[in-house]
Order: structure tokens, then C-alpha cells, then sequence
């Protein structure tokens, strides 16, 4: 048998927070959602089963496959959040970068190699990821050059992302007949590489791509110098400086495999999940990347867990919106109060403080029965 | 040769320049309270939720009571609330107020569609009740063309407007020339000094975030009460970050600020423009982002040249000592 490992009160106390602050977020849903449905039981039954089940209590393949289109981009952007804030990076343009990837993987399968199995997605999700690294590359690079603020600029080139993505689609690459699509992506030809699985509708390769690119960044962060790197800058700069790392070299390099990912994600979403590219408006994933980053701690290995969570509870939310007349917006509130109470240092501090006292205190008592049995 | 031609009509129609000032008021707002917020030291990122929160609560709170007043007062109130609440997560929880900031604003986009949801029943808009306007300045007109101009220009804007650019003035006076505002600069400036010589650098930024709060209400609160009648869902569309870049790019000095705030009332005036003057309406609304990332570059190189010429002339007085 295994043995257990012996949990440290550190550990124990970031369980019981964790457990507190989802346990907060999704008391407060509950709450409100038996306050202002007619029918709370109905609305409760269907948020937390609506992902797998249908009312009448079949098998949903329908709902599963939404649920793996939301987790598919947002374990894209988690791993891309992760990489740069466990280097402290505050670089916010992964929506763009998403934006991009997507928009750039539409112009590859469609104009740069068409219809061509394997070689076009693979191209087309390569391509992908380098424009999400050119969105991230100039907010790092004005940064780095200039010293302007990361966070304000990354924020702009979201904007400008999707003006210049909205602007290519309407007035270059839009079938003209349709009001705001593209010609078909042509995914018959890319079935080999993207839709092995797709027997039955709902397995997509795209979610294996987006689990390698999850186990990539686990190892990258946790099993190589870079990563190693990466995290000691990112807790304490200084220290990381003095010890010979490059702190600029981590800075920029974070950034840039940070949008790379971005940009493979929205590719590789695009591919997964659409027949024609059809984008007006950007995603929103870039920002749950940082929801779901936090989360998961900066830990690409609790990725898959917390992004199911979410992805989860959203399309819980959506089945329930649809039936109970309630809005499924509640789980943006859920998540913001969630993420608020995980992240707060002080938050159940006293118990903190209680739980090493006692284990202090137990510790002591057992080293007196010792010392006691020793004397005797 | 038209192109310019039209662009001639669209310059010299003092509609244009109205809808300018218009257009800049709510980031002017906002870009006021980050500020405040970012001289104490603290980035409010969350002006974006915050605004859409006030936007929606000054057209509750009128449809409810038929008092614009009183919709105005709650949306402040609303907006402080939310500034608190920011501080007592930053401050007092110690979370990362870059985080609070994307909490708040997530929090605002989902309370705000399902307040909107409960109290309505509409689940986008709220079409089903339109509120009034706030007041406007009548319209004043002179006989003389020149006059005429700069009264088509300046007169008939909503007094919330013209709220917008007296607070540039008090801001000003209220950081630099008050002792609460010294406060808080100080605080921003280096908390260290600041708690050394008995200023409380939480309740400090508290009450600088609280402002922020206050502003950004504003800021909301003129969105229903003066660009549309109604709420609908996101309405706000990135005015909060908008102003957070006009902050960065006037280095939160107010005067620099407000006129960064009137280059993106220029640009979002223009875009209205765009399809008249036959460009593509998507490269017109791409404009403001791109001058703000211009403008952080021209300003970080003016700020980094400052920077080395105080440093170098320290030397060089150095030198000369020895």
C-alpha cells in the first residue's frame, strides 16, 4: 500500500482556503440563484448536471462538446498565463494574441496552403502562434527599449488586434456573398491531424494538442533551467539578478513563449471548432487564462482540473440560463469573488496561525513524552 | 482630392468639436480617478467594472425614483463602494491590486447583465425603460461667426460635461495644493518616508482609492446619462482601460491627462466620421490605441532623456567637487 504523505501545515492551510474560497463563491451562486428563480430546484439540478446530463436524464454529447470547446482555449491561455506570471509578467495583450492566432491560422488554411491534410493545420497553427508571439514581442519590446508600462500597452494591442482583425475579414477575406464569414475553412482536409477522434462528435484532437501544450509548460516551468529561472525571477527579482539570472532574458522570453501559446490557441480553436472564420469580437479566453492561471496557482499540472471547474460551471450556468429564465453572467461574479478570497494573503490568517500553534504544540508534547520516557 | 475635401467639412463643423468634448468627458472622469488612485501608489485596473456598474445603477435608480439626482448620487455611492472594496482586498487582504482590478471588472461585467436581468427582465438592454438626460446648458448663439463657432462648440453640453472639466482643475488643486493630496502623493511617492513620519499609508491609499471609486461613478454615471438613455451589456467598451492609458501617457499629471482625454474624444468623434470619408471605420477606431502606445513610447524616451540628464549633470557636479 501507499503511505499517505504527511501533509504540511502550509499545505493543510492552502486546502482549506482553496476549499473556503470555492466553497464562498459557490454558496454566494446558490444563494442567489434560490433567491431569483421560480423554480431554484429545477435551476440548481440543472447548473451543477446540465454539463453531462440532459433534463430528461440522458447522455448530453451535445453539452460535452461544449464543454471541451471552452476547455480547449482556455488550457491554451492558462498555460500561457502561467508561464508569464510565474515570471511576474504582467503582459494583459493574450487576448489579442488569441485574437491573432485565430485570425492568421484563417488566412493560412485559406490563401497559404489550402485543402492539404496534415501540413495544412500544422502550418496554419504554427503560423498561428508566431503572430500571437509578434502581438506580445512589441508591449515586451517598448518595454524593455523604452520602458513603457507592459500592462497599459498589452492592453492597446488587444484593441488594435481585433480593429485590424475585424478590418482584414470584412473588407479582404470575407465571402462576399455572407454577411461576416469567411469561405469554408476546408477541415475535410485537415481531418487526419484535427478531427481523429471526432467518430462521434465530440472528442476533438484540438483538446490533445491543448493538453501537450499543458504538459509542455508543466515541464518547461518545472523540469528546466529556463523554467527554474523564470519562477526565481518571478518571486524575487533581485535575488534572481544577483544569482547571474538574466532577468531582462526572462522577461522577454516569458512574454514571447507566453503569446506563442496564445497564438496556437486560437488557431488551433479556430480549427477545432469552426468551419469558417467568422470573428468580430475578441474571445474573452486571454482573460480567463487569468482567471484560470490563478486558479491553478501558476501550476500548469492543476490546469486541467481548474479549467475544468470553470468550464464546468459555465456551461452548467448556460443550460440553466436557458430554461430557468436566469442569466448565466453569474459566473463571472462566481469567479471574480472566487479568485478575490484564493488570493488573499490575509484571509484566514488567524487560522492559520491557530493551525501551527497547534501543530507546535503537538510537536512539543511528544518530544516532552520522549524526553520523559528517556529520564524514566 | 475629395478625401480631403471631406475632411475639410469634418474639421471645421463645430458639431464635430461638440461631440469631441462630449465624447472625452467620461474618460476624462475616469482618467481623473485613476490619478488619484495611481499618485497613491495603487493601479486601478478595475475603473472598467466600476463604471459599468454606476452606468447601471444610475438607470435603475431612475426608472425607479424619476429623479436623476438621486440617480447620480447613487451611482457615486456606488462607485466609493466599489473603491473600497478594492482597497480592502489590496490593502487589507493583500491581493495583488492588479488582480483585484481584473476581479472587479469580472465581477462588474456579470453583476451588472444579471442586476440588469432581475430588475428588467431584458436580458441585453434595458430598452424597456429610457431615462432622461441630465440636464443640459441651453444653446447660446452670437451674431458673430467667430463666436458663434466656439459657442456651437462650448454651450448646450450636459453639465455633467462641464463637471468633467472643472474637476481637472480641482484635482489638480486637491493633489498639490491640499494636505491630504500631499498625503497621498507621499504615500505613492515613498510609503516608507511617508509612514515615518506618521502618515497611515492604508487608510492613505483607502481614501485615494475610495475617490477613484468616486470618479469612476461619475464616469459611469455619464454614460446613461448622457451618451445613451439606457444600459446595455458592456456599454462601458473599454473607456476604463482607456483612461488608465491616458494616465500612463499624461504621466498622471492632470493637465497632460485631460489633454491626452481629448486626443481620444478626437478619435472617437472621427470614427464617427469614418464612413463618410471612406475609410474603413475598423482602421478609424483602431486609432486611439495606436496613438496611446505611441504616446507611452514619446513619453517614457522624454522621461528616460529627463532622467539621464539629472543624472548625468549629477555627476558632472560631482566631479567638479573632487
Amino acid at each position: 500500500m501507499l503511505k499517505a504523505k504527511k501533509l504540511s501545515v502550509q499545505q493543510k492551510y492552502n486546502i482549506i482556503r482553496m476549499a473556503v474560497a470555492i466553497g464562498i463563491g459557490l454558496a454566494f451562486a446558490i444563494l442567489v440563484i434560490c433567491l431569483t428563480t421560480e423554480n431554484p430546484g429545477k435551476a440548481l439540478k440543472l447548473f451543477f448536471t446540465s454539463p453531462f446530463i440532459l433534463e430528461n436524464g440522458n447522455f448530453a454529447p451535445t453539452h460535452v462538446k461544449q464543454l471541451i470547446q471552452k476547455i480547449v482555449p482556455m488550457l491554451f491561455t492558462g498555460s500561457a498565463v502561467c508561464i508569464m506570471f510565474s515570471a511576474n509578467q504582467f503582459n494583459l495583450g493574450l487576448e489579442g494574441s488569441f485574437f491573432m492566432g485565430g485570425l492568421v491560422a484563417a488566412v493560412s488554411t485559406l490563401y497559404i496552403l489550402h485543402g492539404v491534410p496534415v501540413l495544412s493545420p500544422l502550418l496554419a497553427i504554427f503560423l498561428g502562434g508566431i503572430a500571437g508571439l509578434i502581438v506580445m514581442l512589441i508591449p515586451a519590446l517598448l518595454q524593455r527599449i523604452v520602458g513603457a508600462d507592459v500592462m497599459v500597452s498589452s492592453l492597446m494591442m488587444n484593441y488594435i488586434c481585433r480593429f485590424i482583425g475585424v478590418w482584414i475579414l470584412m473588407d479582404h477575406i470575407k465571402d462576399t456573398t455572407s454577411s461576416n464569414y469567411t469561405l469554408p475553412l476546408g477541415l475535410d482536409a485537415s481531418k487526419p491531424i484535427l478531427h481523429v477522434l471526432d467518430g462521434k462528435g465530440i472528442f476533438s484532437t484540438g483538446l490533445i494538442y491543448a493538453l501537450l501544450f499543458v504538459a509542455l509548460a508543466f515541464v518547461l516551468l518545472y523540469k528546466t533551467r529556463i523554467g527554474y529561472y523564470f519562477r526565481i525571477t518571478g518571486q524575487n527579482k533581485n535575488f534572481a539578478q544577483y544569482a547571474g539570472v538574466s532577468v531582462v532574458a526572462v522577461a522577454m522570453l516569458s512574454q514571447l513563449i507566453g503569446g506563442f501559446i496564445g497564438g496556437v490557441g486560437g488557431a488551433t480553436y479556430l480549427l477545432s471548432f469552426f468551419q469558417r472564420y467568422n470573428w468580430t469580437e475578441l474571445t474573452g479566453f486571454g482573460w480567463d487564462g487569468v482567471t484560470i492561471a490563478i486558479f491553478a496557482k501558476n501550476n500548469p499540472k492543476n490546469l486541467p482540473i481548474a479549467v475544468l471547474f470553470i468550464a464546468y460551471l459555465r456551461v452548467g450556468a448556460y443550460y440553466m440560463a436557458l430554461s430557468c429564465g436566469t442569466m448565466h453572467e453569474i459566473t463571472d461574479i462566481v469567479e471574480g469573488v472566487i479568485i478575490l478570497f484564493l488570493l488573499a494573503e490575509q484571509f484566514l490568517f488567524k487560522t492559520y496561525k491557530k493551525m501551527v500553534f497547534k501543530e507546535a504544540n503537538e510537536r512539543r508534547a511528544i518530544e516532552e513524552r520522549k524526553i520523559a520516557a528517556g529520564v524514566k | 482630392m475629395e478625401f480631403w475635401t471631406n475632411i475639410g467639412i469634418v474639421l471645421s463643423n463645430p458639431m464635430f468639436y461638440f461631440a469631441v468634448i462630449r465624447l472625452a468627458a467620461p474618460i476624462l472622469f475616469a482618467a481623473m480617478g485613476c490619478i488619484v488612485a495611481q499618485k497613491a501608489g495603487a493601479t486601478n485596473i478595475g475603473l472598467e467594472g466600476i463604471m459599468l456598474m454606476s452606468a447601471l445603477t444610475a438607470v435603475l435608480v431612475q426608472a425607479y425614483t424619476k429623479s436623476i439626482a438621486l440617480a447620480l448620487i447613487a451611482s457615486v455611492i456606488v462607485g466609493i463602494l466599489m473603491g473600497l472594496f478594492i482597497a480592502l482586498f489590496a490593502l487589507k487582504l493583500r491581493v495583488d491590486i492588479i488582480l483585484v482590478g481584473i476581479a472587479v471588472n469580472l465581477i462588474g461585467a456579470g453583476a451588472t447583465a444579471f442586476v440588469m436581468f432581475l430588475a428588467t427582465g431584458d436580458r441585453t438592454t434595458t430598452t424597456s425603460i429610457l431615462i432622461d438626460f441630465f440636464p443640459r446648458l441651453p444653446i447660446a448663439t452670437s451674431d458673430v461667426p467667430f463666436l458663434n463657432f466656439i459657442a456651437q462648440v462650448f454651450t448646450g453640453q450636459s453639465y455633467l460635461t462641464y463637471l468633467a472639466i472643472v474637476l481637472v482643475f480641482v484635482v489638480a488643486f486637491f493633489l498639490y495644493k491640499t494636505r491630504l493630496g500631499l498625503r497621498i502623493r507621499a504615500v505613492g511617492e515613498n510609503p516608507d518616508a511617508a509612514s515615518s513620519v506618521g502618515v497611515s499609508v492604508i487608510k492613505t491609499k483607502t481614501i485615494a482609492l475610495a475617490i477613484s471609486g468616486l470618479f469612476g461613478g461619475l464616469g459611469g454615471a455619464f454614460m446613461t446619462m448622457e451618451i445613451l438613455p439606457y444600459f446595455t451589456k458592456g456599454m462601458v467598451q473599454g473607456r476604463g482601460f482607456i483612461a488608465l492609458a491616458a494616465c500612463a501617457m499624461g504621466s498622471a499629471a492632470p493637465g497632460l491627462t485631460a489633454i491626452t482625454c481629448v486626443l481620444f474624444g478626437f478619435f472617437y468623434a472621427f470614427s464617427n466620421y469614418a464612413r463618410m470619408l471612406n475609410i474603413p471605420d475598423e482602421l478609424i477606431s483602431m486609432l486611439p490605441y495606436v496613438v496611446v502606445i505611441i504616446g507611452l513610447v514619446v513619453v517614457s524616451i522624454s522621461k528616460n532623456a529627463k532622467l539621464k540628464k539629472r543624472l548625468s549633470g549629477g555627476t558632472a557636479a560631482k566631479t567638479k567637487k573632487n
